[in-house]
């Protein structure tokens, strides 16, 4: 089938599902969804609880509009709670594996018991993820996400199971020098990490006198995921691989990987050269993702931001039926791609927690922003500090570790929190620290403290 | 491809599918405990991914429940063991499985396997106990149908919720766990529900009709045991 005008050649994983119409595909969600909710309201514990909480009753409804409207949401305190309560079976004879949640919300990690099914079905995403971004059965692909009882590790390793590529573990070393020669040595096609630790092999390739775009020409992708990324950042970072950067985006509620960006990448480049942001396509035949206003949890408008909220359609083991996430995302208007296929669309790279938002000065700051606008330059990390001066007046402080050496301090200072205002809306005060200062970050990355609490209330900061 | 032929390749296509599925279920129906886990736990990833194809040529669940109760044999209360092994084996052609006598629940039993499948569980009481009444009351016939499910428990809760009326759970054998659903809940007749181990299900080697009849077995745990000889213990 043709692709856009402009874009490279249409890759397809499964020309079954991808060929579909957008009714067909709609038709198939709905069937799928109802059957799905009727299955967990009569056979999964957690469901029967919270349905019965609600008294509510699901078996019998007739369509997505009246799922959507009688279902209630469920989040993480809810799982919790029920968990707490002893509401899962750890000698469940079905159950194959437990993943549970990197705990990183702070209020405890979810518990995701896993069936046969389960493990048969936790590649198939990933594996669509890979296929787009150009990558082919005997393909050899560098994995940098902790293998630990998170799904993180089982995910990567099963989506290169069900897509025949050969993975290359980094995780039997710590350093990322020795995980850059497995890239090289092993000849890598893909390197699948998140933009904080592309960003740090980055550093030390460039550091070591690589230049991966002439002398590791068997790269092609970049597969990222798990935090949010600036356009120049990854202009910059594909030009010095030589690799196009492509983006997938799931999690332990979803069984891995249930939107990806397709052949066009995670930052495609317009006809005049003029990179944009990218669309990443949901999986709707194995996840059916809502947008909704955090507030009302009505859904959103296409171009409008809002809370993802997932039902899985692939799970047997604790199905997530209309859970909510805690990220939030912009919902694009279907098509938005041109790439043809029928999936919902989404903008790539800006996918952050909706809980990391920080309320400086009474604006909504989000890390993310600040992010974009400080990895544009020469930088290797940073850290910020929300607190209270001596005045009482709310301060934000960033410690800066330039990646190069800096002539004009000054200079650099002044233009990174002009850059920052302008963006972002808020004044900042900036300190350079040297290369190496701060500890290096090889997952996901929290670079932020906020500290106010301490001196309003004499309490540890809430925020982390 | 026209539409015409992209529908009938659809259909051989899923056809396949099904069939796949069909050959699962019979392989599974075949395989049995002393054919070791190994080969039940290459069945269950198979029929998992033949699960996970269908999904993905858009043909949905398919209609198999991987965690639906399996027929495992039926109960046959009878008053003369040696009589109706006679008939059973001699006549329609069974091997014997296991036998023993359970002292403690009162019967004697023999299992019994067809070579192209099926198999029964011929009781006869050996004291007074719930399959003494019955044939006392009603004669010889089928006194319980049992069906292996995966999760005893998750098992008892559905049939309770569906308010049949679940008796007689008891999860003290390492074994072989068991409930029973009350016969006006299932249509006058008594269904064995049972969980069983890994362990469970070794075919008695060695037993024969002749030895159980003259009770040098016992059954413990649901698995044939010979009896210590007098002196020899």
């Amino acid at each position: 089938m043709p692709n856009n005008s402009t874009g490279p050649a249409r890759r397809t994983g499964n020309a079954w599902i991808e060929r579909l119409s957008r009714r067909e595909l709609d038709r198939f969600v709905e069937r799928a969804v109802l059957r799905k909710v009727a299955d967990a309201g009569r056979n999964a514990p957690l469901y029967r609880w919270y349905y019965a909480k609600h008294g509510i009753r699901v078996e019998n409804l007739k369509t997505l509009a009246e799922f959507r409207e009688v279902v209630p949401p469920i989040a993480k305190p809810d799982i919790l709670a029920f968990q707490n309560e002893g509401g899962v079976r750890i000698d469940d004879p079905r159950n194959r594996q437990f993943h549970l949640t990197s705990g990183t919300s702070g209020v405890g990690h979810e518990l995701h018991p896993r069936t046969q099914s389960d493990i048969a079905a936790l590649g198939t995403g990933g594996a669509y993820e890979f296929y787009w971004a150009g990558l082919v059965q005997g393909d050899r692909v560098l994995l940098t996400m902790p293998y630990s009882q998170t799904m993180a590790g089982p995910h990567f390793h099963m989506a290169c199971e069900a897509s025949g590529l050969v993975p290359i573990n980094a995780f039997f070393t710590a350093r990322t020098e020795e995980r850059i020669q497995q890239l090289y040595r092993f000849e890598c096609n893909g390197l699948i990490a998140t933009p904080s630790y592309v960003h740090r092999m980055t550093l030390v390739a460039r550091a070591a006198g690589r230049n991966p775009a002439a002398d590791l020409p068997s790269l092609r992708a970049i597969v990222v995921s798990g935090e949010s990324y600036g356009m120049e950042w990854a202009t910059e970072t594909a030009a010095f691989w030589g690799a196009t950067l492509y983006e997938g985006w799931g999690a332990t509620q979803t069984l891995g990987v249930v939107m990806a960006t397709c052949e066009a990448g995670g930052v495609p480049v317009n006809a005049s050269g003029t990179p944009r942001r990218g669309v990443m396509h949901g999986f709707d035949h194995r996840c059916f993702i809502e947008v909704l206003e955090p507030g009302t949890l009505r859904p959103v408008a296409p171009g409008e931001v809002g809370e993802i909220v997932v039902t899985t359609l692939r799970t047997k083991g604790l199905p997530s039926i209309r859970f909510r996430m805690g990220d939030r995302v912009r919902l694009l208007p279907h098509g938005t791609c041109g790439c043809g296929r029928p999936f919902s669309s989404y903008e790539a790279g800006t996918i952050s927690r909706l809980d990391d938002m920080i309320k400086i000065r009474g604006m909504n700051v989000w890390p993310s922003a600040i992010d974009a606008v400080v990895f544009a330059g020469p930088v290797a990390d940073y850290s910020g500090r929300i607190y209270t001066d001596d005045r009482g007046r709310e301060s934000v402080e960033l410690l800066v570790e330039p990646s190069v050496a800096i002539a004009d301090a000054g200079s650099f200072v002044a233009d990174l929190a002009e850059r920052i205002k302008r963006h972002v809306g808020v004044n900042v005060d900036i300190s350079l620290i040297a290369l190496g200062s701060l500890s290096e970050v090889q997952f996901k990355a929290r670079r932020w403290r906020d500290e106010r609490a301490v001196l309003a209330g004499g309490r540890g900061s809430p925020a982390q | 491809m026209n539409r015409q032929e992209f529908k009938a390749r659809r259909e051989r296509i899923e056809a396949h599918v099904q069939a796949l599925r069909r050959h699962l279920v019979e392989l599974t129906n075949l395989l049995h405990e002393e054919d070791g886990p190994l080969l039940a736990r290459l069945a269950e990833r198979v029929d998992s991914l033949v699960d996970e194809t269908a999904w993905e040529l858009g043909m949905g669940e398919l209609e198999w429940d991987h965690d639906a109760p399996k027929f495992d044999h039926a109960g046959l209360a009878v008053a003369d063991l040696e009589k109706a092994a006679d008939f059973f084996i001699g006549l329609l052609g069974g091997t014997l499985h296991s036998g023993g006598t359970n002292d403690s629940a009162g019967l004697r039993s023999l299992i019994i396997k067809y070579p192209a499948g099926g198999k029964i569980e011929l009781l006869q009481a050996v004291a007074d106990n719930p399959v003494a009444r019955f044939v006392a009351k009603r004669g010889e016939g089928v006194h319980h149908l049992t069906f292996f499910v995966k999760d005893l428990r998750a098992s008892i809760e559905k049939f309770e919720r569906a308010g049949c009326k679940v008796v007689g759970a008891d999860f003290s054998s390492p074994n072989w766990w068991e409930a029973y659903i009350s016969p006006p809940s299932a249509h006058g007749c008594l269904v064995q529900i049972v969980q069983v181990s890994q362990a469970y299900g070794k075919s008695g080697e060695g037993v024969t009709v002749e030895d159980v009849l003259a009770d040098r077995w016992e059954w413990i745990d649901q698995n044939p045991r010979p009896r210590s000889l007098p002196g020899k213990s």
